[in-house]
């Protein structure tokens, strides 16, 4: 027994070591983090003006424009692909899947530093100025470092403001303007203003032309088997369900993702699932489980084989979510329903 | 003369004579009058005074009928309890329909969760519950250790390391495989270790366990750390904590058949259990084999184990706990400790994983949480009672 | 019971801790066995009682209950003498090449079932400490584990009453074994070993934890049982006044066997215990008395470092 515990502790801790590390209580973190990037004579474009922002409860002050970046997780990288600024990554790690066609040839020079979360040493080798993560708790002391470490180092850090955990800093719910408002921002960070907003502008006329469907309830399913991890009613999932003109049938739960239990899902016997497809959760998993299981096979939507299927990249919050809810809706059309 | 000598003895013990009686007054106090029963007048006795209870212990036949009773209740209330509201009747009629009985029709999906979800799954708890409580007492009775639970010989972590390296590698249809291996692999590794010229003692048994279940554990944690990826450890986390939310009729199928084998076995040996109580050499002298009855139980005990963690992951506190809070009722007495325990861990596991599956409705919590967020309390308390046991 | 010790013998560790010991204690009397801390008592005891295997001769046991093949049976046959079934009559070789006479019809202790030996023969322990919080009623059922059946019916109430009655405990029945006193604690194993209804006792050490007056009625008690019984003491007067027999153990090797007055005399407690004492004799008794002076000091003695 006293392994297990330890086992849960460990998990535990090391998901509460990057909260604490955010927190604005932190005795580390100096009052006014230190200028980062490289000296001002090595801007690439010229009237950068510095940034400063609370990032996640962390203050992070910007005085050139990053020119040598890390990202850890698939949403960063493809922010920046988008960006334009694929040349000033130095190494990306943790990848979620590959990147889309249109940036596939940006994406193939770029050095792989880890299949997982890096160690901090993998890290500081590459010589970067900034860090870039999908998740705070990429950003831990047994992760790529700890922030205020880095930032001491010289390193800045940003991690994506949709996946801060704390009360104020997580969004509730998740909106688009949450999304936009992480383009223009990176894109003041990078010194590259006016690309970000077009990058943001042409994302709300994709917005905008998306006919949701009507009449249709789904349930989304991210990873795991005896009990589902499931889209909530905050997060990415919902916001990309709802912008699809779906009604997410745990749209009551308030978290962004939650551990469901099957029997809710059977009662509520959505019209479609939405399978995201991972490398370690694949579509194709997630379909057998659904067809093999004497209970789950009853689902209408099981017996219909009405699945929607979207890649794990493209369903946390990032350049990709407006993608995402137009697939959504146009795979429900091509199933027959929605209207 | 052997034998007069041996008639005398029954003489002498068959005779209530208050002359024999006050021979051999209480050593410590003093001598009560000859002619009167001795009484206790032991003014040297330890500070607790004798505890009051009932002077005899209730008959096992009640004890069995109403737990017996009340795991059938118990079955019964939790099927109809659940996310979906199901109307008691529409349950009744779903399980009547399946059993052969003439019964109206119930529509598909309601039927599927009655019959493919609720009851594998309150079934499955039923057997785990009554399983680890079971294997719990053994192992708390084998090691004369009151914390002893069934994972001390390093089970759930081998099992637990099997299970983390399938899920991992995305065999999950293998899980339950892969776990009765691991555990299997554990217990052999522990046995092998604890082993001294063939003897097993029961020191040594606990400290192999504990070599063996770190060294799981580590690898557990490696295994993870090292290849999970995305929110995959979420999976890992819901079997460690123990977890019903996979049951289905197979489910039931290696929980009630592996409780059967072991229950029919420890029917056979459950009077050689109670010789245990005041050591190895007591034991032998009293008739019992100390080591080979420590080796077939050992490993009965792991079989099952083994088993119950395959289909449920490793559920705490069950095992550790119920028989404790059993005992003060049935005594130490294996023939009544045993099934006694059983039907209480079924009823507490059954209700455990209901709370699990319906406190948060729609989302569920693994029942490992809910065992120890209830245990914890018990435990506490039933240290509390027991001013005056062994314990201190 | 007839007991006899035929050269047993044992190593512990490659030591011989019990070596060559030759003895017939007589049958339903009390045999006392003596001798400094590590000569070997307990380890003989539990040669006696079959726990270990002898790795030199035999404790051979008289076979008046065993049926051909030793199959279990439920106590003693009512009635009639049992035959005289599967007797050992050849004689044994000792390791020193020495032969011993042809036996009384007997069979090695650790040939007979453990359950049936469980049944004849009863050992008390010295140190013994029970895990759980038991009855003092359960305790004494333990003395019932061999007649059980397979699945331990319910224990013989009338035999643990009685047991308790005739050990003067049956007042401690319902006391949880924890709260009871050293004094008491021997007596309930007195009565657990009287329910096992044994033809042989062994006791170790049992006057351990008492005050004077229940030593003496302990001895008094095992000795009216009129059991063959084996006890392991410490205290010699003890021996002296209640043992029909003793055997006194030294390094191993019995040094002396016999009634109390031959074999209690000064030399042989210099040479056993390394004591200088006197040896008189009780005026109501006869028994012997060792006196021991204040000073015991003596040249081959080791003084206690001041």
């Amino acid at each position: 027994m006293p392994n297990r515990r330890v086992l849960a502790g460990f998990t535990l801790l090391a998901l509460a070591v990057p909260l604490a590390a955010c927190s604005a209580a932190d005795p580390r973190a100096t009052p006014t983090a230190p200028v980062v990037g490289p000296a001002p004579a090595a801007t690439t474009t010229a009237g950068f003006q510095p940034v400063t922002l609370d990032n996640c409860g962390v203050p992070v002050d910007v005085g050139a424009p990053p020119e040598r970046v890390v990202t850890i997780k698939s949403t960063p990288t493809e922010m920046l692909l988008a960006l334009g600024l694929g040349e000033r990554i130095v190494g990306v790690a943790y990848q979620d899947g590959p990147v889309p066609d249109e940036w596939a040839a940006d994406a193939a020079g770029l050095p792989v530093l880890s299949d997982r979360v890096p160690g901090q040493e993998a890290v500081l080798e590459l010589a970067p100025d900034f860090v870039y993560a999908g998740w705070e708790s990429n950003l831990s002391a047994d992760g790529a470092g700890d922030r205020a470490v880095l930032a001491e180092r010289g390193i800045g850090t940003y991690v994506s403001p949709s996946a801060c955990q704390e009360d104020g800093y997580q969004p509730d719910p998740l909106t688009f303007d949450d999304v936009f408002a992480e383009i223009e921002e990176v894109g003041a960070i990078f010194g590259v203003p006016e690309r970000a907003s077009e990058v943001a502008e042409s994302q709300r006329a994709a917005l905008d032309s998306i006919e949701p469907v009507t009449g249709v309830s789904a349930f989304w399913w991210s990873s795991g088997t005896d009990t589902p991890y499931a889209g909530g009613g905050i997060g990415a999932p919902n916001l990309i369900l709802s912008t699809a003109g779906m009604t997410n049938i745990l749209a009551d739960v308030h978290e962004t993702w939650a551990p469901a239990g099957w029997e809710a899902v059977i009662a509520a016997d959505p019209s479609v699932l939405v399978l995201v497809d991972a490398s370690w959760n694949t579509f194709e998993h997630k379909v057998e489980y659904l067809e093999s299981n004497p209970a789950l096979s009853q689902l209408t939507a099981v017996q219909n084989q009405r699945y929607v299927r979207l890649p794990f990249a493209s369903t946390e919050a990032g350049v990709r979510n407006v993608e995402a809810a137009a697939s959504v809706a146009q795979q429900v059309r091509e199933l027959g329903l929605g209207g | 003369m052997a034998r007069d000598a041996a008639e005398r003895v029954r003489g002498v013990v068959g005779h209530d004579e208050p002359a024999a009686a006050a021979a051999v007054a209480t050593g410590d106090a003093p001598s009560p009058a000859p002619a009167s029963p001795p009484e206790p007048a032991s003014s040297t006795a330890p500070a607790s005074p004798p505890r009051p209870r009932a002077a005899r212990r209730p008959p096992l036949g009640l004890l069995v009928g109403v737990g017996g009773a009340l795991l059938l209740a118990t079955l019964v209330v939790t099927v109809t309890v659940g996310p979906a509201d199901l109307a008691v009747t529409e349950v009744l009629r779903s399980i009547a329909g399946h059993l052969g009985f003439r019964a109206a029709e119930v529509p598909r999906l309601d039927d599927a969760i009655v019959w493919e979800l609720r009851l594998p799954r309150v079934l499955t708890a039923a057997a785990v519950g009554a399983g680890l409580a079971a294997a719990g007492a053994v192992m708390q009775s084998l090691t004369r250790n009151p914390l002893a639970d069934p994972y001390l010989l390093g089970l759930s972590s081998g099992a637990s390391l099997g299970a983390a390296a399938v899920l991992l590698l995305g065999l999950g249809v293998l899980l339950p495989v892969a776990a009765f291996a691991g555990a299997v692999l554990a217990l052999l590794a522990t046995l092998s270790l604890a082993r001294t010229g063939g003897s097993l003692t029961p020191t040594r048994a606990v400290l192999a366990g504990l070599a063996v279940s770190q060294l799981a554990a580590a690898a557990t944690s490696f295994v993870i750390f090292w290849t999970a990826k995305g929110d995959s450890y979420r999976e890992i986390l819901s079997w460690l904590l123990g977890s019903l939310a996979g049951a289905t009729w197979s489910s039931v199928a290696i929980a009630v058949g592996a409780v059967a084998v072991a229950g029919l076995v420890l029917v056979f040996w459950a009077g050689r259990l109670d010789a245990f109580a005041f050591g190895d050499t007591a034991a032998a002298a009293l008739g019992v084999d100390p080591n080979r009855t420590r080796w077939l139980l050992m490993t009965l005990v792991a079989l099952l184990t083994g088993a119950l963690v395959s289909v449920s992951g490793s559920i705490g506190f069950v095992g550790l706990l119920v028989p404790h809070a059993v005992s003060p009722f049935t005594g130490p007495a294996h023939r009544r400790l045993l099934p006694v325990a059983a039907l209480a861990g079924a009823v507490l596991l059954v209700w455990a994983d209901t709370l699990a599956r319906t406190v948060f409705d729609p989302r569920e919590l693994p029942v490992g949480i809910v065992t120890a967020m209830l245990g914890a309390p018990v435990f506490a308390w039933l240290l509390r009672r027991s001013r005056g046991a062994s314990w201190s | 019971m007839e007991l006899t010790l035929a050269g047993v013998g044992t190593r512990l560790g490659g030591r011989w801790v019990v070596d060559g010991v030759d003895a017939t204690p007589p049958a339903g009397a009390l045999t006392g066995l003596l001798g400094p801390n590590g000569a070997g008592k307990t380890t003989l005891l539990r040669l006696v009682a079959g726990l270990l295997p002898a790795e030199a001769g035999a404790v051979l046991v008289s076979d008046e209950h065993a049926v051909a093949g030793g199959a279990d049976r439920p106590g003693p046959a009512p009635g009639g003498n049992g035959g005289r079934l599967g007797g050992w009559e050849t004689p044994l070789r000792r390791p020193d090449g020495l032969e011993t006479p042809a036996l009384r019809p007997a069979v090695p202790v650790t040939s007979l079932p453990r359950r049936l030996r469980a049944r004849r023969i009863a050992m008390l322990e010295q140190e013994s400490s029970a895990a759980v919080p038991l009855l003092v009623r359960e305790v004494v059922a333990l003395g019932r584990v061999p007649y059980r059946s397979w699945w331990g019916s319910d224990p013989d109430d009338a035999a643990v009453a009685r047991a308790l009655s005739s050990a003067g405990a049956s007042h401690l029945a319902d006391r949880t074994w924890d709260s009871l006193s050293g004094g008491e604690r021997q007596r309930v194993h007195i009565a657990r070993a009287l329910a096992q209804e044994p033809e042989l006792l062994l006791l170790d050490e049992p006057t351990n934890h008492l005050d004077i007056s229940a030593q003496l009625s302990l001895l008094t008690f095992v000795r009216s049982l009129g059991v063959t019984t084996v006890a392991a003491l410490h205290d010699l007067n003890l021996a002296a006044t209640f043992c029909d027999h003793v055997l006194v153990l030294s390094e191993g090797r019995l040094a002396a066997a016999g009634a109390p007055a031959d074999v209690l005399t000064p030399h042989l407690l210099r040479e056993v215990y390394k004591v200088d004492a006197d040896v008189l004799t009780h005026p109501a008794t006869g028994r012997p008395v060792i006196a021991f002076p204040g000073d015991a000091t003596l040249s081959t003695s080791v003084p206690l470092a001041r």
